[in-house]
């Protein structure tokens, strides 16, 4: 055995060229099927199990897998805000708890997710280090977004504009970092998780700045009477929230009309849900309630008809590949008839022949097995946030 | 030391016949076989190391009648007792000098590669001036060195009979001459039997006997080979 390996390996060692175009296409042949459908169970399982883990999502009428995926993967939405006022309508109606979500603004690349303690609670997330975001202008971050923007508890990170020209007041705020969460394997750690009400300072909804009535200097002004003062373009709104000028910030308008993206809907009960769905029936609503699993469910129910093209195609274009390289193998003998005549010549027998054969075989096949399986753990790790930034 | 009796070959399908009413070879005796092509030198060649079994009489080895061993058995004493040296010197490419040279050694457990026969087979490339390509490929090699990398591979189990199938064909005469240098050296150290096919005239002073296949391709008792 050790003899013949040896043979066999050092004949694809020499033609490694050819060995290793053979090991990739067999790979290939193997991963289609098989990895593919690996792949799309994890991804469905993945994404079914964040969807079961959330009873109910409201948002703004409009596609459903949008709001869903927007809600569970925090995309940013292509769908119209709800306003603030339907969580508070929820709260009064006292049938779940309302989990807003707003998740228009950035860090770089990770999504803020501007929302109330109630979403830790809900999802189960445990702090790795430092507390939940108590004031405006704090944010505790996901494992991985605090890998990526290489920040820690005691820093700060930078929200990013929605739009570089965005006159509307949406500006860069620095933000406090008080936490970071225990990586949980979701999409939770990717996230910037601020207080709603720090979300709206990002959009500008509320803002800081220099007490108008202690201004000295008129231009800032553009009006002054006793009880108000008219702020000019000229004040510079705070991109940062200290304990200094805190106090400072303040909403404009009635914070009910203040954007929410979407709603996760805590029901109280199975006859709570019941409810709650009937009410948003209404074709006149400009809301709507889904159940995430459903439309998730109807998601991968096509991703796996999907899938089952793709592994069909896969094995018919496997068995061709498959009877083109025992084509090649024979051809391959065939040519090495001089080389294997030799050896039975000076005195190998038929086994020994047949042995290195095999093992030729066999070293190709083992290798193809394991490069293909390294290819779909690599797509488990790197493909199924692929697939899901892919249908997100 | 062996002794070809009756002997009498044929390919199916194929009018070719050979026919050896006797032949005896001597223990360090170097016979020369010539003729024609295609009258059955290498056939004759075959026969004598096993390779091919004849369709009726009977090839001694000393005490050994290979006509009745098996076909592994036959291999076995043929890795044992003979070393094969060929005219395209039969070579793999994937292999590197030594490892060729080794290869009796690899393809069958009867033979146990240890130190000493890698040394031997070290020392066996240098003493034909290889040395310095141990662990090049043959397929990087001139003509001349790669018969001398054959003639080493042949040689490294120490045979009792080296069978040579026109080696030098493809060699210029200053290669031809070492190979057959080294040859003619190794049997006359080792008292090995040397049988070798050749068209070559000019290296027939160096056997002791020479045969022409001739002769016997038609079966006649009268004709015996024994000089």
């Amino acid at each position: 055995m050790g003899n013949s390996f040896y043979i066999a390996w050092k004949y694809l060692q020499f033609y490694w060229g050819k060995t290793l175009l053979l090991i990739l296409s067999i790979a290939l042949v193997i991963f289609i099927p098989f990895g593919l459908n690996y792949l799309v169970n994890k991804g469905s399982e993945d994404l079914m199990n964040r969807a079961e883990k959330t009873p109910l999502i409201v948002g703004a009428k409009g596609s459903e897998t949008e709001l869903s995926l927007s809600s569970l993967y925090f995309k940013r939405p292509k769908i119209e805000a709800l306003e603030y006022r339907e969580v508070e309508k929820m709260k009064a109606q006292q049938l779940g708890k309302p989990i807003p979500l707003n998740l228009k603004y950035h860090v770089k690349e990770q999504p803020i997710v501007g929302t109330t303690s109630d979403y830790f609670e809900f999802r189960k997330l445990q702090l790795k280090e430092g507390r939940r975001m108590a004031i405006l202008g704090e944010c505790v971050l996901g494992a991985k977004a605090a890998q990526k923007l290489n920040a820690e508890v005691g820093g700060s990170v930078i929200s990013s504009p929605s739009a570089a020209f965005d006159v509307a007041g949406s500006f860069p705020l620095k933000m406090s970092v008080v936490g970071i969460l225990e990586e949980t394997g979701t999409p939770d750690d990717e996230a910037v998780f601020t207080d709603i009400k720090t979300s709206w300072v990002i959009s500008g909804k509320a803002h800081g700045h220099q007490d108008l009535q202690q201004v000295e200097n008129d231009s800032l002004l553009l009006n002054k009477s006793e009880s108000r003062a008219v702020a000019s373009p000229a004040v510079l709104s705070y991109t940062e929230i200290t304990p200094e000028n805190i106090n400072s910030f303040h909403f404009h308008g009635d914070p009910s009309d203040y954007p929410v993206n979407a709603i996760i809907v805590q029901p109280n009960d199975r006859k709570s849900a019941l409810m709650l769905r009937g009410r948003y029936e209404n074709e006149q609503d400009s809301a709507q309630m889904l159940v995430p699993a459903e439309v998730i469910a109807q998601l991968v129910d096509t991703m796996i008809s999907v899938r089952d093209l793709l592994i069909l195609a896969g094995v018919i274009i496997g068995i061709a590949c498959l009877a083109i390289l025992a084509f090649v193998f024979a051809l391959s003998i065939k040519l090495r008839k001089a080389e294997l005549t030799t050896m039975k010549h000076i005195g190998a027998s038929r086994n020994f022949i047949g042995s290195v054969l095999s093992l030729e075989i066999g070293i190709v096949l083992i290798s193809a097995i394991i490069i293909s399986g390294l290819i779909t753990l690599l797509l488990g790790n790197f493909g199924i946030p692929l697939i899901e930034k892919f249908i997100s | 030391m062996i002794r070809l009796q009756e002997v009498q070959f044929s390919y199916p399908r194929d009018s070719f016949q050979l026919s050896i009413p006797r032949l005896d070879i001597g223990r360090a005796e170097k016979l020369a076989i010539t003729g024609p092509s295609g009258c059955g030198k290498t056939t004759l060649l075959n026969l004598i190391s096993g390779i091919i079994r004849p369709v009726s009489g009977s090839i001694q080895f000393e005490d050994i009648d290979l006509t009745a061993l098996n076909a592994q058995d036959l291999k076995d004493f043929r890795l044992i007792k003979m070393g094969l040296i060929f005219q395209q010197f039969e070579l793999l490419n994937y292999l590197n000098v030594l490892d060729n040279v080794l290869l009796p050694f690899r393809i069958n457990p009867i033979l146990n590669l240890d130190e000493d026969i890698k040394e031997r087979a070290v020392s066996l490339i240098r003493s034909l001036g290889l040395g310095d390509k141990l662990k090049r490929s043959p397929a990087r090699l001139s003509q001349g060195e790669r018969q001398r990398v054959s003639v080493a591979r042949a040689l490294v189990t120490k045979p009792e009979v080296l069978i040579c199938d026109e080696p030098t064909a493809n060699l210029d005469p200053v290669n031809r001459d070492r190979i057959l240098d080294i040859i003619d050296s190794y049997c006359e150290e080792n008292k090995t039997t040397l049988i070798m096919v050749t068209h070559d005239q000019e290296i027939l002073h160096r056997f002791h006997r020479i045969i022409n296949i001739l002769d016997y391709s038609n079966y006649n008792d009268k004709h015996e080979l024994n000089g």
